[in-house]
């Protein structure tokens, strides 16, 4: 197990004219669950490969445990990965790709101890009763499960890549796999960094989450600081099904424009759908004029919409069980307003 | 006009149970003064498009009958091998295992090929024409239309600003992301002008970022077209963002129609509340059956942490839950557990609570739930 | 219903040309040379019905016997040298750019040359007065002449189909690594493989397909060469390198023998068939166990 250091690196491609990762410094800490969410084109995997090993910064340094190891190949690095699609050596059964990494280059385990290893790694994964199946004969849910099982079975291993596991996974069982997952890594102890581009799996397995977009990280925090109070509009844009509103500020009743620009005089005002009420307009609120409605159920027995409103030239959605028709104008008051300058977070944390 | 339709989905919860009669009392009565402008109005509740005898497999030992109402957009929710995409096929007239008739108004089209149907069919995976530029992909139906060149460039012109792939014109789909490679199979399907429009899980393979965009200029640009619109899906979300009608597909049958929210306070049976529920509706333990035939069941949503209060409502129940697992996606937490009834172990059912927000629940914690008894659903056993 | 037999029988239809063909250029000549196999044919108008006569006769016929262990020998010999140089070949080629473009030609060229061009290529490359490579042998001290010594003559028999051949089993090994996705190397890397794990556990399941179809293809085709020893060796010195096809194509063109010739071609296909046969399934069979 080791703690991550990347010290100021950055990479680009041989004859690209743009560098795909700018100059990234990042500290994981050791027995960490941490994950870097981005879309896809975000520098994700090129930041991935360059922890694995594939890639050599173009300049900065990669240290394990204060160890440089920028130029040791990823077999020298004790890592392990598991893919987005199950990779499992086929021609062997589960228990001997399992045994697999143990037996490789002259390891000094006995027959027994890895034996022994093998069946704590079946364990903690529930995968006992598939040991002596082919590796072709199982579910894709189990390969992915071995999958995990031959990343975790060395017990020098000093990192664990996950790239976007559950790609394969139908979505009704995905909730079990990462449940898996994040119990084996707090009863394991190991360094684990997950790469993604859902939220749900990075806010769900993360101790701490890295945000990246166009090969920057934009905000590395704990799931409730990058949602709650994203660093940049980004963020805010990125987390959240919709994402966060942003209102410029002069859209706003001139009273409530004097209260924002006391917290550092920002110039976009940013909202989440939930934290918003809608109410008769009056001269202290914003107001909008419903434009859309989606219904999304129900809550005690009223039912809840997202309303889309137009605020200016402006679009917001806010979740609501208030009901209003499309032309109606309404007050919206804010409960957790963020106020950005230059797309930047500016002022302080706000309430929680 | 979606004014209107806030009015009848309100008072269908006013009116409550049995509000299929409700629903058409009221679209007849309401939506017709509305959009004099839209030619398909006078027929609003009377189904265009008509399938007899349907049989999604082969196997099927049932057919089942269905109108999709014209100039509306009607949601196939089904999950995966329910031949959501058997009846696209159908429709469409492309080879496939179903088997039935299709009717188009007074048209027979049963024995139609597709190019004799005024249909257009938008699929799962991106299918374009390789080797041909966003814009001769665009104007291919135009052509064998037989417009002329003026006209064409138009039209393709129109298409591509309202999909937003004006800048792309002159590329090749190859050159294009999966988002803008979707947009360019809708314009050229548009481009058809086609009476009926099939689209089978089109955004299925889009990042979700893309896909909650598109499902937005989706909505409102299908309801211009005019035409009639059947779009499948499996995920309840979309019928609420874009139905106007759903059919419920299950076990390769036909299960229950209506509107979006008709379906959520109404489902005909298990089957049919887990279809438009995400995650699935929770089963409660035995004690609290009412008889054999009937099961009752809690939607996620409606499910009450510790510290919410039940409003509008004196029937309260209460369950305690081991927590197995939770999750968030920022604006939900999602918390999966095993839930029994005054603490009866042998009777253990697995629920998912789905919550706004981010709450600071832990696996292996017990909770107290609380569920309003008027949010308990009866429902058949399938 | 009725409706759905109608376009079954159009399906029919679309497949009637195929199996015309088919019958035509396969199944009617075949039954022709079974139907000769079991007569004595005098000629045009005067045939006897002699039973599997032909067939008894083929079979303890030491020449067939002869020529049939020479067959195996050389079939067995093209695969065990052919496959695992085809996979080296293929190994070592790299993926991508102009080198690996030029490299696809270069394997490709002998495929492209007719075979009776292949055995005079090689017949005066291989002569010991005017060829380069026999001359070249003598020079340096090798006795070489493979029209008197019948090791030497199998040798150049051996070379030429090597050169000729391989190629093609390169070729579908390469088609077949590259659908290995880059992620099981990766693995197989960071998991501390060697180089012969990694062939061995990622790369050998992945191509069996392509090394099934590459062994069946060699298998046939080496069991029925003709043209090339035709050419080259004329089946000498002595019989030494005559292979079934030659002895079949003697006794039916040169001797006129058709009844016994007929028996020795539906045997000859037998065998084809049953060597495929067995392979085939032996390899399926192995699929499913594992």
């Amino acid at each position: 197990m080791a703690g991550i250091r990347l010290h100021e690196i950055s990479f680009t491609y041989e004859g690209a004219r743009e560098p795909t990762l700018l100059p990234i410094s990042l500290d994981i800490n050791d027995g960490e669950a941490f994950s870097l969410l981005g879309a896809s084109g975000a520098g994700k995997t090129t930041l991935l490969n360059l922890l694995s090993g594939i890639l050599r910064p173009t300049k900065g340094r990669v240290f394990f445990d204060d160890v440089d190891v920028t130029e040791l190949p990823g077999r020298d690095r004790h890592l392990a990965q598991v893919f987005q699609f199950p990779v499992l050596y086929q021609s062997m059964s589960v228990a001997q790709n399992l045994a697999f990494p143990l037996t490789t280059r002259g390891a000094s385990l006995s027959r027994a101890d890895i034996l022994e290893r093998v069946s704590t790694i079946a364990r903690e994964l529930e995968i006992e009763s598939i040991l002596k199946r082919s590796a072709n004969a199982i579910s894709l849910f189990e390969k992915q499960l071995v999958a995990i099982g031959r990343a975790l079975v060395r017990p020098d291993v000093s990192l664990v890549l996950l790239d976007e596991p559950l790609t394969a996974v139908e979505p009704s069982i995905k909730w079990r796999l990462r449940q898996t997952l994040k119990r084996v890594q707090e009863e394991l102890g190991v360094t684990m960094i997950y790469v993604t581009h859902d939220q749900t799996e990075a806010l769900t397995f993360a101790e701490r989450v890295s945000v990246l977009a166009d090969g920057q990280i934009l905000q590395t925090g704990t799931p409730q600081a990058v949602y709650q109070n994203p660093a940049h509009q980004f963020v805010g844009h990125f987390l959240g099904s919709p994402g966060m509103n942003f209102l410029p500020l002069d859209v706003f009743p001139r009273s409530l424009q004097r209260t924002f620009a006391m917290d550092g005089d920002p110039d976009v005002i940013g909202f989440r759908p939930e934290s918003a009420q809608l109410t008769a307009p009056s001269a202290q609120l914003l107001v909008g004029m419903v434009d859309s409605q989606r219904i999304l159920g129900t809550a005690q027995g009223r039912v809840v919409s997202m309303y889309g409103l137009r605020c200016g030239n402006a679009q917001v959605f806010v979740r609501s069980p208030a009901s209003f028709a499309c032309g109606d104008e309404v007050g919206i008051a804010l409960n957790h307003p963020v106020g950005f300058r230059e797309a930047l977070r500016v002022g302080g944390d706000g309430p929680g | 006009m979606r004014g209107v339709k806030d009015l009848v989905d309100h008072t269908i919860l006013c009116v409550g149970a049995d509000q299929s009669t409700v629903i058409v009392a009221l679209k007849y009565g309401s939506i017709l003064p509305c959009c004099p402008t839209s030619p398909c109005a006078n027929h609003a509740a009377m189904s265009a498009l008509n399938v007899k005898d349907v049989r999604l497999f082969q196997e099927a030992t049932q057919g089942f009958d269905h109108g999709f109402a014209a100039g509306e957009l009607t949601v196939v929710l089904g999950g995966n091998q329910s031949g959501k995409t058997n009846l696209c096929r159908l429709l469409a007239g492309l080879p496939t295992q179903a088997s039935g008739e299709v009717w188009y108004q007074e048209q027979d089209w049963t024995p139609l090929s597709p190019q004799k149907r005024s249909v257009a069919v938008v699929f799962q995976a991106f299918v374009n024409y390789p080797n041909w530029t966003v814009a001769q992909n665009i104007a291919s139906p135009l052509v064998a239309q037989q417009l002329d060149a003026p006209e064409r460039e138009r039209i393709v012109a129109s298409l591509a600003q309202t999909l937003g792939i004006s800048e792309l014109l002159q590329r090749l789909p190859s050159e294009l992301s999966g988002g803008q490679q979707q947009r360019l199979a809708i314009a050229r399907a548009l481009a058809q002008r086609a009476d009926v429009l099939v689209l089978d899980e089109p955004l299925v393979n889009l990042d979700y970022k893309l896909r909650e965009a598109l499902v937005l200029e989706l909505k409102t640009l299908l309801a211009e077209t005019g035409a009639t619109v059947i779009y499948t899906s499996t995920d309840p979300r979309d019928a609420f963002a874009l139905g106007d009608q759903v059919l419920l597909l299950h076990e390769q049958s036909a299960l229950q129609s209506g509107t979006p929210l008709g379906l959520y306070l109404s489902p005909k049976c298990l089957a049919a509340a887990h279809l438009m529920s995400d995650p699935g509706v929770n089963l409660l333990p035995r004690a609290n059956f009412n008889g054999s035939e009937q099961c009752s069941a809690i939607r996620p949503e409606h499910v009450l942490l510790p510290g919410e209060t039940v409003q509008d409502c004196t029937d309260t129940i209460s369950f305690h839950m081991r927590v197995d697992s939770v999750e968030r996606s920022g604006d939900e937490t999602f918390v999966h557990g095993r839930v029994s009834k005054d603490g009866e172990l042998q009777d253990e059912k697995h629920w998912v609570v789905r919550r706004p927000g981010m709450h600071g629940v832990s696996v292996g914690q017990m909770l107290e739930l609380n569920v309003r008894g008027d949010d308990i659903l009866n429902l058949a056993l399938d | 219903m009725a409706q759905d037999k109608a376009q079954d029988n159009r399906a029919w239809l679309g497949v009637l040309p195929v199996m015309l063909i088919v019958a035509f250029s396969g199944v009617i000549p075949l039954m022709t040379v079974v139907n000769y196999s079991v007569q004595d044919i005098l000629d045009f108008n005067t045939r006897f019905f002699v039973g599997f006569e032909w067939y008894r006769e083929t079979l303890t016929d030491p020449r067939f016997i002869d020529a049939f262990l020479r067959q195996l020998g050389f079939s067995a010999a093209v695969l065990a040298i052919e496959i695992p140089l085809g996979i080296v070949i293929a190994r070592g080629m790299p993926t991508q750019g102009l080198r690996a473009s030029l490299l696809l030609v270069l394997l490709a060229t002998p495929l492209l040359i007719p075979w009776n061009v292949v055995g005079t290529i090689w017949q005066i490359y291989a002569r010991s007065d005017i060829g380069l490579l026999g001359v070249t042998l003598n020079e340096m001290g090798f006795a070489f002449n493979y029209t008197a010594e019948p090791l030497h003559a199998w040798l150049t028999l051996l070379a030429m189909d090597i050169w000729h051949w391989t190629s093609l089993v390169a070729l579908l090994v390469f088609a077949g690594l590259t659908s290995v996705p880059a992620a099981c190397y990766q693995a197989a890397e960071l998991d501390g493989a060697s180089k012969w794990q990694v062939f061995r556990h990622v790369e050998l399941p992945r191509l069996k397909g392509v090394l099934v179809i590459a062994v069946l293809l060699r298998l046939m085709d080496s069991f029925m060469i003709y043209t090339e020893p035709f050419v080259l060796t004329g089946g000498g010195p002595g019989n030494t390198t005559t292979f079934l096809s030659q002895y079949l194509a003697t006794m039916a063109v040169g001797q006129f023998d058709l009844g016994p010739a007929a028996a020795f071609s539906v045997i000859y296909f037998l065998f084809i068939l049953l060597f495929s046969w067995l392979f085939y399934t032996s390899v399926m069979r192995s699929e499913e166990d594992s």
